[in-house]
């Protein structure tokens, strides 16, 4: 399944501080915690922008129309820059994805061993987007307690395949959503660091909000998440090839 | 000159307190010396296509590339291919990587049952273990041509690692960094190794162990020869120690300006050693001379006397080494120039003006008397003198058969531009280059650049042919960039392996490359600007003069005002530096005999003196390059330096031999009474001074440097044919035909001349 885990997050309900009365809960339990935050809504739909930065400052600006459903539906539709305009990604479950391009005129899918390899241009990969494979597939360790933050280490379970050794996220010790990510590559050298800027929209806690810093890369990528609406019963059609080539 | 010698003995523990000083402050900063092996700084900043090198160095991620082979029975092995993942995992830790290009990394582009795959030809986290997955690999393999004889060899038996380097790291740290890791991971085949940066490691360990390894040993020779000279200790310690002092000065001034050691610098050391002791023996010898004939004021005599030949010589060696920062454009060269410079002018003040002072207080402490007694330096001189005088004609015809010689190996001297060519066979430059370029496509990248919308058609069709035409050259063998990805993707939509003419269709592949390594490496991130990479496999030099100019010229007529074409690349500025090179040789030997002439004949007051005074060097200069000719060892940026430096030096020994022949006469005493004298005083200085000059640069030939191996022989070949000509023919050419013969007769009774 591919998840956009700035999707996930976007659409992350509110936790009541209530929530804190797991202060004294185990990591794994913080981790399962944070998955609830970021799965609450039923679906939602946005408009992102994507600005990415190189080294040198020069930039290059996206933006797109997402729709989500669940864990693992998503379209992307981009928009701009105008040469991009029309170009769709689908992700279906059991890690199927499709392409299309206006120019071409049809669909192509993409195959799936490509979880390395960047998002449309992105510091994030195919990987970071399934965030929800973190309460799935790593285990967790409580390295820290602050005032603000609750410090996981997270690693992959043996046998699961990551372009990460470990992963180091500081989960909000109010509300339970991830504020920073910072990613281990397998040799163990610092990868990249994500921030979130959270906000609450009809009870739901989203991320309005990503920077993610590739150290390695020496880029940046900048999502800025506009008009975010919950549960507003996006039907599963819209989640369909046809839908996808329609321009 | 009275009152300067007067001042020197007055003065002399001021003096010696001063050079302890400034030696000391000095030696302070010989700590911070640190070393330059950049072969590129050998070219000046301003050349374009250095800087446009350069400038491919930071728009695409880095030009600097380290590759790594890993060479067994067969690559299609699953020990093999494990083997190229952990290599690539181990370098990609390296600090300074920016990323690399091997088997389990490469960005593969291909249409497969489930649509398009675009991502890394090796799943490493499913690596092919069964003989099915390997064999369909390898044919996979086979019939790619970007990946057949760039990753993998031809024969199957090796595998590239093409690792680039960030801009703004130590590179030599990276690559031993690299090297470290790759040597760590069990492997029973071999690693191999290329790229600038593992010359540049080389470079770097080289100059650093030569260093160390030959001054001493030189130093000790030398001291051998001066011992054998002077039969005394004072004969060894004062030349060596003004060596000593003048090569802390200099080294502590390349440190504290700022500059690094590099590739000449290194031999500065070496140079002075010999040069500063040829300075030291002539002011020794005449104060030992003066001693014989009067013991009083011996020192102000000497020093009166042998001030003014020895400027005189430190002048003209100024000149020759300065003809390189006038007539060379390598800056390298002009660095060791410029410091030659120095060194030559520290080690004459400290001649001057040092070493009376220390002989003085030494002479008070020590009471043993030098040795007066006649040896081989003593002898040789004048046996040489008397073949001068009775085989007139068989020396005449000696030297014009050498003349001939080196006159028909002039005509055959070759050139050499190729860095990779400087080191030893055996080592891991060279074992590396080897498998190179017989397996693979060579490690020299000839880079076409284009600057225009990489979106559009126009430019990628352009690319498109500018590969075609680089192509069908035989030493190109592949090239990569845009064009060929945006070919294959659109082959995998299924509209054929051509550019897509409407530009909507190119932007939305871009779309699908965004983020790839391989794409940052061929287009720049505003996609205003792309290149060819070209993989070329000669070093020769016409295959460098065929590419440049059969590429400066299809760049000219190809530009576009919508896509404007450079090229540039390791071709280009070998080229560029071998056209430095003859340039630096033809301008700085033009330089130095012009200067040489004007100065010796100002300072001799004579334009005849001045001529005459060069013909031994002329001599010289035509065998040096008739023995390079003849012996096949090329005009390199080492070698570039003998004539200069043979000019500098080698005059000396005529400057010597003239003033003192002038100075007898001066004294009255008819030419054949000068003559002896001469060969007497000077002949002997200029023997010893030869002998410690050979000695010192000989020992060149033990660094591991092919080129200044070659420049330490053909010094030490200069010195000797410079200081035979002088002894030989300076006789003949000051006294005359007539005034020579009977001149054997009258020997036995100048003794005390």
């Amino acid at each position: 399944m591919r998840t956009a885990f700035f999707i996930k997050l976007f659409t992350a309900i509110l936790i009541s501080h209530y929530g804190n009365i797991l202060a004294a809960a185990d990591a794994e339990g913080i981790l399962n915690r944070m998955g609830d935050v970021l799965f609450a809504c039923e679906d939602q739909k946005s408009v992102v922008v994507i600005i990415l930065a190189d080294r040198d400052g020069n930039q290059r600006r996206r933006e797109a129309q997402v729709w989500q459903k669940g864990t693992d539906k998503h379209l992307f539709r981009f928009t701009a820059p105008a040469s991009e305009a029309g170009i769709a990604l689908l992700s279906l479950p059991d890690d199927i994805l499709y392409l299309y391009m206006p120019a071409y005129g049809r669909e192509r899918r993409i195959a799936s061993h490509m979880k390395s390899q960047s998002f449309a241009g992105t510091d994030l990969s195919y990987e970071d987007l399934e965030i929800h494979k973190y309460t799935e597939d790593f285990s967790a360790k409580l390295i820290e307690t602050t005032l603000s933050h609750y410090v996981l280490e997270l690693t992959p379970e043996q046998g699961v395949r990551s372009d990460y050794s470990r992963i180091v996220a500081y989960v909000n010790t109010d509300h339970y959503y991830p504020e920073i990510m910072k990613t281990y590559d397998r040799r163990g050298q610092e990868y990249k660091v994500i921030e979130y800027v959270f906000d609450n929209k009809d009870n739901y806690w989203f991320a309005r909000e990503i920077h993610i810093a590739n150290l390695k890369r020496d880029h940046s990528t900048q999502m800025i998440f506009q008009e975010t609406e919950f549960d507003t019963g996006i039907p599963d059609e819209v989640f369909s090839i046809r839908n996808l080539t329609r321009n | 000159m009275n009152n300067f010698s007067e001042r020197v003995i007055r003065f002399r523990y001021y003096i010696i307190a001063m050079v302890t000083a400034i030696t000391i402050i000095m030696a302070y900063f010989l700590k911070d010396l640190e070393v330059n092996a950049d072969v590129m700084s050998y070219l000046m900043e301003e050349d374009d296509s250095v800087r446009l090198f350069n400038q491919i160095g930071e728009t695409f991620g880095g030009n600097e590339v380290v590759v790594v082979g890993v060479e067994g029975e067969d690559v299609f092995t699953s020990e093999m291919l494990e083997v190229v993942r952990q290599a690539t995992d181990s370098i990609l830790s390296v600090p300074g990587v920016g990323n690399v290009t091997s088997l389990t990394s490469t960005m593969d582009i291909r249409a497969t049952q489930y649509g398009i795959e675009i991502g890394p030809l090796v799943d490493e986290f499913n690596m092919p273990n069964s003989r099915e997955a390997l064999d369909s690999l390898r044919s996979y393999v086979l019939s790619n041509n970007a990946l057949r004889g760039k990753l993998v060899s031809e024969d199957l038996t090796a595998s590239l690692l093409i690792s680039r380097i960030v801009p703004d790291v130590n590179r030599v740290e990276v690559t031993e960094a690299i090297r470290r890791k790759v040597e760590s991971i069990p492997f029973e085949g071999n690693f191999f190794y290329g790229g600038t940066p593992v010359t540049l490691m080389e470079l770097n360990r080289i100059i650093v162990t030569d260093i160390l390894a030959i001054g001493p040993v030189a130093f000790l020779l030398i001291c051998l020869v001066l011992y054998a000279g002077f039969r005394n200790f004072r004969g060894v310690f004062l030349p060596m120690l003004t060596v000593i002092v003048a090569t802390i000065w200099v080294m502590g001034l390349i440190s504290l300006t700022g500059y690094k050691l590099t590739l000449l610098t290194n031999a500065i050391p070496i140079i002075l050693l010999a040069l500063g002791n040829d300075y030291a023996i002539h002011v020794i010898n005449a104060v030992i001379v003066e001693q014989r004939v009067n013991p009083y004021k011996a020192m102000q005599r000497a020093v009166r006397y042998i001030a003014v030949p020895v400027i005189l010589a430190s002048a003209t060696t100024i000149l020759g080494f300065f003809s390189f920062v006038a007539g060379s454009r390598l800056i390298m060269i002009k660095e060791f120039a410029m410091f030659s410079i120095a060194g030559i002018l520290f080690s004459l003040i400290l001649t001057i003006v040092f070493l009376p002072a220390v002989m003085v207080v030494m002479k008070k402490k020590e009471s043993s008397p030098a040795k007066t007694g006649e040896n081989i330096f003593d002898k040789i001189p004048e046996w040489l003198l008397s073949v001068s005088c009775n085989h007139r004609h068989l020396l005449i015809i000696s030297w014009t058969v050498i003349i001939l010689a080196g006159i028909f190996g002039v005509t055959r001297i070759t050139r050499n531009a190729d860095v990779t060519g400087y080191f030893k066979e055996g080592s891991i430059i060279t074992q590396g280059e080897k498998i190179l370029s017989e397996k693979f496509y060579g490690s020299s990248p000839l880079y076409v650049t284009f600057r225009g919308d990489m979106q559009s058609p126009e430019v990628l069709n352009k690319i498109s042919e500018t590969q075609d035409y680089m192509q069908g050259f035989s030493y190109i063998p592949y090239s990569q960039s845009a064009a060929d990805i945006i070919k294959q993707l659109n082959h995998v939509m299924g509209e054929g392996r051509v550019i897509p003419e409407e530009k909507e269709k190119i932007s939305q592949l871009w779309f699908l490359l965004d983020g790839q390594d391989t794409m940052e490496q061929l287009v720049s991130y505003d996609r205003q600007e792309g290149i060819i990479h070209g993989f070329v496999t000669s070093k020769k030099l016409h295959v460098l003069r065929e590419i440049e100019s059969n590429f400066s010229a299809f760049v000219e007529e190809h530009s576009s005002e919508h896509c404007r074409m450079a090229v540039t690349g390791v071709p280009i500025l070998l080229k560029h530096l071998d056209d430095n090179i003859v340039e630096s040789q033809v301008y700085s030997l033009v330089f130095a005999i012009i200067f040489v002439i004007i100065l010796t004949s100002l300072l001799m007051g004579s334009l005849k003196t001045g001529l005459l005074a060069v013909i031994p060097i002329v001599i010289t200069l035509i065998a040096l390059f008739g023995i390079m000719g003849i012996t096949g060892v090329p005009i390199d940026v080492a070698t570039v330096l003998a004539g200069g430096v043979t000019i500098g030096i080698g005059i000396d020994f005529s400057i010597h031999f003239i003033s003192r022949y002038s100075e007898g006469r001066k004294l009255q005493l008819d030419e054949r009474d000068s003559l002896v004298r001469t060969i007497r005083t000077s002949g002997k200085s200029i023997l010893i001074s030869m002998s410690s000059i050979i000695t010192g640069v000989a020992m060149l030939v033990f660094s591991n440097l092919v080129p200044l191996q070659r420049l330490g022989i053909l010094l030490a070949f200069t010195m000797l044919v410079a200081g035979m000509s002088t002894l030989t023919l300076m006789p003949l050419l000051l006294a005359g035909r007539n005034k020579m013969q009977g001149l054997l007769k009258q020997n036995n009774n100048t003794k005390t001349l």
